[in-house]
């Protein structure tokens, strides 16, 4: 076993990092034990080198089990973009060709990145039970406990496969879970709570000051968001519930301020994102109009602002999106843009997606099939082939129900209360309380300004470059570097 | 944005696809868009002179062309009958307007050489790894992650001799470039991705350059078109990148297949029992070839003169208007014949 020394050694070596952050270190050491462990730590802690770092110290390879394309995409990428060549991506983007030859050659990837459904695929689970998986990476570990109608069933899989697998050490990463999920993430895995390792860390981001402005009309929220970007030092990033929207408020923005502002989501061609992804980390956008799915693997220390022009659906994901700010431990802050109704939003995408009791009964009887259904179907489909019966499925649909309807109380009371905002935030998530400060949040009362906080905005850059200054000889020699 | 409007809508390249004399079918448009490869597609998208655009919109979704369409109709600028489009006088009006105000595709003769898509990801990602390798750069995440795309870019990196590469490349796509024009030139470079260049997207070179968006789609297609055509006939690096995406011809797999067998002198029962397929299949490919590749299929081959002077006798005027009458429906040889025979004549009309 390597002493702290040797592999603090090793992570300046490999990752040019001088010390492990708060919390790393732990973590990394019971993994290397082969103890399965259960990391909380809040977005920006540095998550991935949890993983990365005994990769490789160990013998085999690390299978990291990720939610999203998007997201899988952009681990990919930065540890390519790190040097690392032995790296796949089991996903549904690839050719049945393509899929073979990867699963042929498994052993070859030092990192196999796959969703929960292509897990359960018969072939690429025995493909994993030939090669050696030195650990088990459950990246957004939190997905193992959603359940009703946003759960994805094949996270129940998991705990079959880790089985089938051998046992290899088991990582489980999140950013937000209650001590309730926590617990339910370790009973969905099959995993022992007595021999788990676990690692939390406070919620808290103590350098993200946190505001809410409530407004009456959206003219009045856009209006006041201009007035925020505008003052405020960039970069930032605004979540928004709907595509169009983004887009819609990218290009005012950038028409009303000169800023270079762009839209991010999963209808932008990949091409695109990648362009887009690569100039707001090369400072040369200001601010990035996002959905909330997305941009969960923006690599950027220095994001100044992250303002939410709708709300979330629950505190968990608020906290994960903002968390998204000041990285680098530099004072930043989380603005949430408020009308009334507005919660309305999360209410409808939530009644969407929860079939009622008779479209349930009609499925479970065979009247209704999986193709007319949707994706509500594959997830009755799911619960009937695990012998539920429609009364039971709808009970859990209720329950559900009444889970997201508290969870949106909550970011509600968030919105509405007067006081310590950020106390809030650490009794949901069973948290002690802290001394609220004019640095913390607006609630009790506090005043603050962009300069106040220190967040002014001061220079210029960051303007969309003027127009009729682009020279095609000029760029294919900043692109082509000739030795000459 | 506002460039398009016309009578408060929005009108698209979908209006240069209309006409105002021939009635069309709105599924063969949809479907030619679309790359949805059926014979009669392929007839009439020939008979509507739109071939070039196939498998342009591979993602296009149905509600927003209907969306499209709609629109043109509820602004006066096109009727649909019995699923059939048509511009209205005033529609006709608006799409010599559109004319006016944007940008005409310069490269259609070469829209059939490939996938254009591929052709663009793959001279972006090789112009990257170019990009990278001149500024000795190996830690950079590449813009692809498609392991065949990568492979593909990787081989023909391996293959290259590495001495002036990167020289020759740039010198490649200046040569291209410089037979553009400027607007063109920038509007192509600017999505260039490299050494610490992120590129620009569509929307963003367009907004640069002042080109409306709806242009801007359409330019960019046109542009990787207009650069695989310039190398097609090439040799050097550039050429021997897009090569593997080259299709010798707009054939299908299969009617190539058939097609082959066909240039070796197999008659088409030959064909069928050698393939394994049905003899209507067969000949299907073969209207395919004759649509694609009128002038070297051999129309005399199947219409024979007696067959020839019983369809010129029966069928004349417009193509589009011929209604096929047949007695024997009921193997599917007449039906071939006609259509052969409407192919035919249409290849003599654009001819003229």
């Amino acid at each position: 076993m390597l002493s702290e020394q040797q592999l603090t050694k090793f992570l300046q070596q490999k990752f040019g990092y001088e010390s492990f952050r708060p919390g790393q270190l732990d973590v990394v050491t019971a993994v290397m034990n082969g103890q399965n462990t259960l990391a909380v730590l809040p977005t920006g802690a540095g998550k991935t080198l949890l993983y990365q770092l005994p990769a490789y110290l160990m013998n085999g390879s690390v299978v990291i089990v990720s939610p999203l394309l998007s997201l899988m995409q952009d681990q990919v990428a930065r540890l390519r973009s790190n040097g690392e060549k032995s790296v796949t991506m089991l996903s549904s983007l690839q050719s049945v060709s393509q899929r073979q030859a990867t699963l042929a050659h498994l052993s070859q990837f030092r990192f196999i990145f796959a969703s929960p459904e292509i897990l359960a695929q018969q072939n690429v689970s025995d493909a994993l039970q030939r090669i050696s998986v030195s650990l088990f990476v459950v990246d957004e570990a939190h997905c193992v406990s959603q359940w009703g109608p946003n759960f994805r069933p094949h996270y129940l899989m998991l705990k079959g496969l880790i089985q089938h697998l051998g046992k290899p050490t088991t990582l489980m990463l999140t950013a937000t879970a209650t001590k309730r999920v926590q617990r339910d993430i370790l009973d969905k895995l099959g995993l022992d709570k007595q021999s788990v390792k676990s690692a939390v860390r406070s919620v808290n981001r103590e350098n993200i000051f946190m505001a809410v402005k409530k407004l009456r009309t959206s003219e009045a929220k856009n209006q006041e968001l201009l007035e925020l970007v505008t003052q405020l030092t960039g970069p930032g990033i605004i979540y928004f519930s709907s595509r169009k929207q983004a887009t819609q408020i990218a290009g005012w923005l950038q028409e009303q301020t000169g800023l270079a502002v762009a839209a991010y989501h999963a209808g932008i061609d990949q091409t695109a994102r990648y362009k887009i992804q690569h100039q707001f980390m090369q400072n040369k956008l200001q601010i990035i109009c996002a959905t909330s799915a997305f941009g969960m693997g923006i690599d950027k220390d220095d994001i100044r602002f992250v303002i939410h022009y709708h709300l979330c659906a629950n505190l968990e994901n608020y906290v994960q999106e903002i968390g998204r700010a000041g990285r680098d431990g530099n004072q930043s802050i989380a603005i949430l843009l408020y009308c009334d109704g507005d919660e309305r939003i999360p209410q409808r995408l939530n009644q969407l997606t929860i079939p009622s009791p008779q479209v349930v009964i009609d499925f479970v009887s065979g009247r209704v099939t999986v193709d007319q259904l949707g994706e509500s179907g594959e997830l009755l489909s799911f619960y009937v082939s695990a012998g539920w019966n429609a009364e039971r499925i709808n009970q859990s649909f209720i329950e559900r129900k009444q889970q997201e309807k508290e969870q949106l109380n909550a970011m509600l009371q968030y919105i509405m209360s007067e006081h310590c905002r950020r106390n809030l935030v650490l009794a949901y998530f069973d948290e002690t309380t802290m001394q609220h400060d004019d640095g913390c949040c607006d609630g009790e009362q506090t005043e603050w300004s962009a300069a106040t906080l220190g967040l002014q905005r001061e220079n210029e850059a960051y303007i969309v470059p003027p127009k009729g200054q682009f020279n095609w000889l000029q760029q294919l020699d900043s692109l082509f570097f000739e030795n000459s | 944005m506002l460039n398009g409007m016309t009578g408060g809508i929005i009108v698209t390249y979908l209006i240069t696809l209309l006409s105002a004399k021939q009635s069309r079918r709105i599924r063969v448009i949809e479907n030619i868009l679309h790359n949805k490869r059926t014979v009669t597609t392929l007839f009439w998208g020939m008979r509507y002179q739109i071939l070039p655009w196939l498998g342009s919109m591979r993602q296009l979704e149905r509600a927003d062309f209907d969306a499209q369409l709609s629109q043109l109709v509820a602004a006066g600028l096109a009727n649909i009958s019995q699923n059939q489009v048509l511009l209205s006088s005033a529609g006709y009006q608006a799409q010599l307007q559109f004319w006016q105000h944007h940008q005409r595709p310069q490269f259609l003769k070469f829209y059939l050489l490939g996938d254009i898509d591929k052709m663009e990801k793959r001279v972006l990602l090789a112009g990257q790894v170019l990009s990278e390798y001149s500024f000795q750069n190996k830690n950079y995440a590449p813009l692809s992650f498609d392991g065949d795309e990568l492979r593909a870019v990787k081989l023909w990196f391996h293959q290259q001799n590495k001495s002036n590469l990167v020289f020759q490349f740039k010198q490649e796509l200046t040569t291209f470039l410089s037979t553009l024009g400027e607007q063109q030139a920038n509007f192509l470079v600017m999505q260039l991705v490299g050494h610490k260049v992120a590129g620009w997207s569509t929307e963003q070179a367009a907004e640069q350059l002042e080109l409306p968006v709806i242009d801007a789609t359409m330019v960019r297609r046109d542009l990787w078109a207009g650069l695989t055509g310039f190398f097609v006939d090439k040799t050097g690096p550039m050429h021997d990148l897009i090569a593997p995406l080259i299709q010798a011809t707009p054939l299908s797999h299969s009617t190539q297949i058939t097609y082959e067998l066909f240039n070796r002198g197999y008659s088409i029962e030959q064909i069928c029992r050698a393939r394994h397929l049905k003899l209507s299949t067969i000949r299907e490919h073969l209207l395919e070839v004759a649509i694609f590749l009128p002038r070297k299929f051999p129309f005399q081959t199947f219409l024979s003169d007696p067959v020839m002077q019983q369809l010129e006798q029966h069928y004349q005027g417009n193509v589009d208007q011929w209604q096929f009458n047949a007695t024997d429906k009921s193997d599917g040889q007449s039906f071939f014949y006609f259509r052969l025979f409407q192919i035919m004549r249409s290849y003599q009309e654009y001819a003229q």
